[in-house]
């Protein structure tokens, strides 16, 4: 029998950076406090044809997809959250400050490559033994909510992961083959 | 079933310039210095899908008979092509060497800007992709569909590009117009030829559905404008 119920486990999160941050090895960012949610976002196009009424189509169109991320960190490394913000925020040099406007995450460079702002992101699974790599992440929408008290602080974050490429054109092959992500951790 | 839903795939817009953009390809890093030609380069990719129009000419015979604005017959005149594409990663000096060609200026400096002059045949009766013709052979390819276009003699024309200059991408929109090229002499006189060539537009081409690099690049006329009878004789 192949099915069986699935258990994460101790789910950390760990997340690497380009080479000239302070998470340019893979680093523990924390523990959550519950389930971290892990959403496809898929994107399909319809292709409506006037024979079929026009509103529901006879074929759609698979336009990629993107994953969204979201945990309460609870146990969690604030220098590291630090660097994955400065890092979403176009890799500021400081916490707290942004960068230029319009500055491309990805940098024209290959994943870990110095200019290169996203943040690889890990969920180990030590009991199901299946981890998650999202290749390409970073925080958005509303990134962080951070409550400030004499309770133990939960921060809410949210990452999107994308399917990231150095060259669209694949020679070719377009988004053919990007990962969004993997089950294997970065090193 | 032959019909089918028509997906062309992801389309690399690519250029072939004649050997007269060497050094301007070099002066702008397209090219390393030494490196031969062909010039064809990479132009880049489009924000939103690239609009193919082309514009056929047609001309009523009208007779009383059929009324002030019936016509029984037409006639077919030549036609043109407009190319439009919205570029969003792409290589700016190979845009800039295309904008150079369409004001008749390539090879003459670095960046466009300048202008060779009012009434200069783009062309120079010399065959295409030859130093000194000023049309680009642009090339659009096909991966999925493997039904590429070629326009073998386009310019950037009329409004030929709007560069929005901000903190956003640039996105690039271009207007191409591609012709039916002959590769004929501007100062021949026809009624000086003891054979009294004519200029026919038989058989000239403004597209092919062959990828731009398939002709021997290291020689220009294998390409189809640049072969066979471009000039012919009179009836």
């Amino acid at each position: 029998m192949s099915r069986g119920w699935f258990i994460n486990g101790e789910s950390m999160v760990s997340v690497k950076g380009n080479t000239g941050t302070g998470i340019s090895s893979i680093t523990q960012l924390g523990l959550s406090d519950g389930p971290i949610r892990v959403s496809a976002d898929f994107r399909h196009r319809d292709i409506n044809l006037d024979a079929f009424g026009g509103e529901i189509p006879p074929d759609v169109q698979f336009m990629l997809a993107a994953v969204n991320v979201s945990m309460g960190l609870i146990h969690v490394d604030r220098d590291v959250l630090d660097a994955c913000l400065r890092e979403s925020m176009g890799g500021s040099a400081t916490i707290g400050a942004v960068a230029r406007a319009g500055v491309v995450l990805g940098g024209g460079v290959a994943r870990f490559a110095a200019g290169w702002h996203y943040v690889g992101l890990n969920i180990l699974s030590p009991v199901a033994n299946k981890p998650w790599r999202f290749y390409a992440a970073y925080l958005t929408a509303s990134p962080m909510e951070h409550p400030l008290g004499t309770e133990k602080s939960v921060i809410t974050v949210n990452w999107r992961c994308i399917p990231y490429a150095l060259d669209p054109w694949g020679d070719g092959t377009g988004a053919s083959g990007v990962p969004i992500w993997d089950h294997t951790l970065d090193s | 079933m032959g019909y089918g839903w028509q997906i062309n795939g992801e389309a690399m817009v690519e250029v072939f310039f004649g050997d007269h953009m060497t050094p301007v390809a070099e002066a702008l890093g397209v090219l390393a210095s030494g490196e031969t030609n062909p010039l064809l380069l990479q132009l880049g990719l489009s924000q939103d899908p690239i609009r193919v129009m082309p514009k056929v000419i047609h001309a009523d015979l009208r007779a009383d008979d059929f009324g002030p604005e019936g016509a029984p017959e037409t006639l077919s005149y030549i036609a043109d092509a407009e190319i439009r594409m919205t570029l969003l990663m792409y290589d700016d000096r190979v845009l800039d060497m295309c904008l150079q060609e369409a004001m008749g200026a390539g090879g003459s400096d670095q960046y466009a800007g300048g202008s060779l002059g009012s009434a200069k045949p783009m062309g120079a009766g010399l065959p295409l992709q030859y130093s000194g013709n000023h049309y680009i052979t642009m090339g659009i390819r096909s991966p999925r569909a493997q039904l590429p276009y070629r326009f073998l003699a386009a310019y950037l024309a009329q409004r030929p590009v709007e560069i929005p200059l901000g903190t956003g991408v640039t996105a690039a929109i271009c207007n191409w117009r591609a012709i039916p090229y002959v590769n004929l002499d501007p100062f021949a006189n026809p009624l000086l030829n003891s054979t009294m060539d004519y200029v026919k537009s038989a058989g000239a081409i403004i597209w092919d559905r062959e990828y731009i690099g398939d002709h021997d690049v290291e020689d220009p006329t294998n390409l189809p404008m640049n072969s066979g009878v471009v000039i012919g004789s009179g009836a």
